[in-house]
């Protein structure tokens, strides 16, 4: 048994059975983070110290059959924007280099509360800006898949983490696809919870009317389990999380889906995506009717506004929610600064790196006076667009389906930084996010040089049930499980 | 719309409160900033007049407001924990006027 192949289920189960200790778990995980994360780099910090002080606790409570707790021994690793008390928090950024925060996230604390164990943080684009996880200050992740390949981003750690068997699960979050993309590329499962599911509390912000903390596995069912744990009202964001009632994802995700309606809008396989990704999603709508579902192509005729939209929306939001960086209280201060004035330029000048900067910047222009209601009130404006689409789609069917990103991973000297085309492979993940209904990314393909293609699955609000559910019954299908068991990561 | 230069672009780093190096830094950070600008041009191709404005993805119906009972503050010596910038209890910043 490779305990690094296991998933959060068998890892739950095999540990309750008292078949294995939780710090077999945790020791069989830090060799294997200790042979390949040299290349993978998906941490930025380990606990590994405090990781075994708490298995060592488990292993007691288990002897003594007082196993609490739904993640009874299961680790976990959690994105570097996530709060985690006293354990250094960056967001991959200068700025936040020494940060440790006071507190626990109110994601972390449930998991902790479930006994999960904490493994360390992880590697994501600075701010949870950019989408390669080459934005970090820190280090660039590889695709554990193709070392010459980006994981995607901003949640690459997390990505590749799972993917290389480092850890069953982890979180991260998404504001325009931060999940999706990531799991796409690196052939996992990745969720972005309806707005509201799960708390933010902890969450350092980016955009805080898009941004969703979201559970990252190697399996449909771990990923409902996860975010049943991770759901719920919290008076810490009392505004904004949700009391929907509706948190129970596992019972009856098994169910047939005879006479589920699809919809697959045409502009989801229009013209800047990749012809294998089209080729895996139409594969895929096969593979839906072979199970009974039915899909029809729609139209989301806003669909082309859609990534401008966005970076005004999130580059407003981030000008504002960064302000608070100023040098002082926390994080990063610069040397010598004459006075105040200086200190806060100084500070954030030398703190953050230039895709921040950049979208602070525009943000702060977009914001000002005279430019207000020519992007940003357009941009809402648009929002509401999209949303009547999504809506419209969700009034006569179930779940609207497509590509994850247009492309699969793509080699790091493709990038391309000029220009927007690198902004505009997030177009098929903005619309979730603008409307704030959940959407699921799956595994439905592999290109022919080995890299994973992703399909997301969009419900309407608080209808992740039904996500898992048809998900699920895909996976029965097509899984990439076994593929995942023998990355060999430039090692071996 | 107006032209967005680099003098312009300055002025946004100034509001900011974002020293920027030199022009080579500038000019770096504003080619991008330029063309999503100019990429979000194509929202004047919309006749949005009629649409409401969206802030929000789920608009809960009420304000909601919590119980107005005194709770746990952060304590003064974890406020001060992150920075070594301190005297007497309080953040030491310099000299403001």
């Amino acid at each position: 048994m490779n305990i690094n192949e296991l998933t959060v289920e068998e890892l739950y189960s095999k540990i309750h059975s008292k078949e294995i200790k939780p710090s077999e778990v945790v020791g069989a995980l830090f060799e294997r983070i200790e042979k390949y994360d040299g290349n993978i780099k998906a941490f930025i910090t380990l606990t590994k110290e405090q990781a075994e002080k708490t298995a060592a606790e488990l292993d007691r409570l288990q002897a003594e059959d007082k196993m609490d707790g739904n993640m009874f021994g299961v680790p976990v690793g959690i994105k570097d924007n996530i709060v985690t008390k006293d354990i250094l928090t960056t967001c991959a950024s200068r700025m936040l280099h020494n940060f440790k925060p006071v507190y626990d996230a109110t994601v972390m604390t449930k998991l902790k509360n479930e006994n999960s164990i904490l493994m360390g943080k992880l590697n994501m684009d600075e701010f949870a800006m950019g989408s390669t996880s080459e934005t970090s200050y820190f280090q660039t992740t590889k695709n554990p898949w193709n070392l010459n390949c980006s994981p995607g981003g901003s949640s690459g750690g997390s990505a590749a983490a799972v993917a290389a068997g480092f850890v069953p699960y982890a979180l991260g979050t998404d504001t325009g696809g931060s999940v999706r993309q990531p799991a796409s590329f690196c052939g996992i499962v990745g969720m972005k919870p309806t707005y509201g599911r799960v708390s933010r509390f902890g969450l350092i912000a980016f955009a805080s009317s898009l941004d969703q903390v979201g559970p990252m596995t190697r399996t449909v069912r771990d990923n409902a389990k996860v975010l049943e744990l991770i759901s719920g009202e919290d008076k810490a964001n009392d505004m904004t999380s949700s009391n929907n009632q509706d948190t129970d994802f596992l019972t009856g995700i098994d169910k047939d889906i005879k006479g589920m309606k699809l919809a697959l809008p045409k502009e989801f396989l229009g013209s800047d995506v990749d012809d294998e990704v089209t080729a895996a999603v139409l594969k895929a709508k096969e593979r839906f009717e072979s199970l009974g579902a039915t899909v029809e192509e729609v139209e989301m005729p806003n669909l082309k506004y859609v990534v401008s939209s966005y970076y005004l929306i999130a580059s407003s939001e981030a000008s504002a929610n960064l302000a608070r960086f100023d040098g002082i209280r926390y994080g990063y201060r610069a040397e010598n600064a004459k006075n105040l004035e200086e200190l806060y330029k100084k500070s954030r000048g030398e703190g953050f790196g230039d895709e921040v900067k950049r979208r602070i910047l525009l943000g702060t222009y977009v914001l000002s006076a005279g430019h207000y209601d020519d992007y940003y009130v357009k941009a809402q404006k648009l929002r509401r667009l999209v949303s009547n689409d999504v809506q419209r789609i969700l009034t006569d069917y179930d779940l609207i389906i497509g590509p994850t990103s247009t492309t699969p991973a793509h080699k790091y000297d493709e990038v391309e930084i000029e220009g927007t085309k690198e902004y505009k492979n997030d177009i098929l993940t903005i619309p979730a996010n603008l409307v704030g209904v959940p959407s699921l990314s799956i595994p439905c393909g592999l290109t022919e040089d080995n890299r994973p293609i992703g399909m997301q699955l969009i419900g309407n609000h608080f209808e992740e049930r039904k996500i898992y559910n048809a998900a699920y019954q895909f996976e029965t299908l097509y899984n990439l499980h076994e593929e995942l068991k023998n990355l060999t990561m430039g090692a071996e | 719309m107006e032209e967005l230069d680099l003098k312009k672009i300055q002025r946004v780093a100034d509001l900011s409160k974002i020293e920027i190096k030199d022009e080579d830094e500038l000019k770096n950070l504003s080619t991008k900033i330029k063309s999503i600008v100019a990429h979000s041009e194509r929202l004047n191709d919309l006749d949005l007049s009629d649409v409401e404005p969206m802030t929000h993805a789920i608009m809960t119906p009420e304000n909601t407001l919590r119980e107005d009972k005194a709770g746990e503050p952060l304590k003064q010596e974890d406020a001060l924990k992150n920075t070594e910038f301190t005297e007497g209890g309080q953040f030491k910043v310099p000299r403001m006027i």
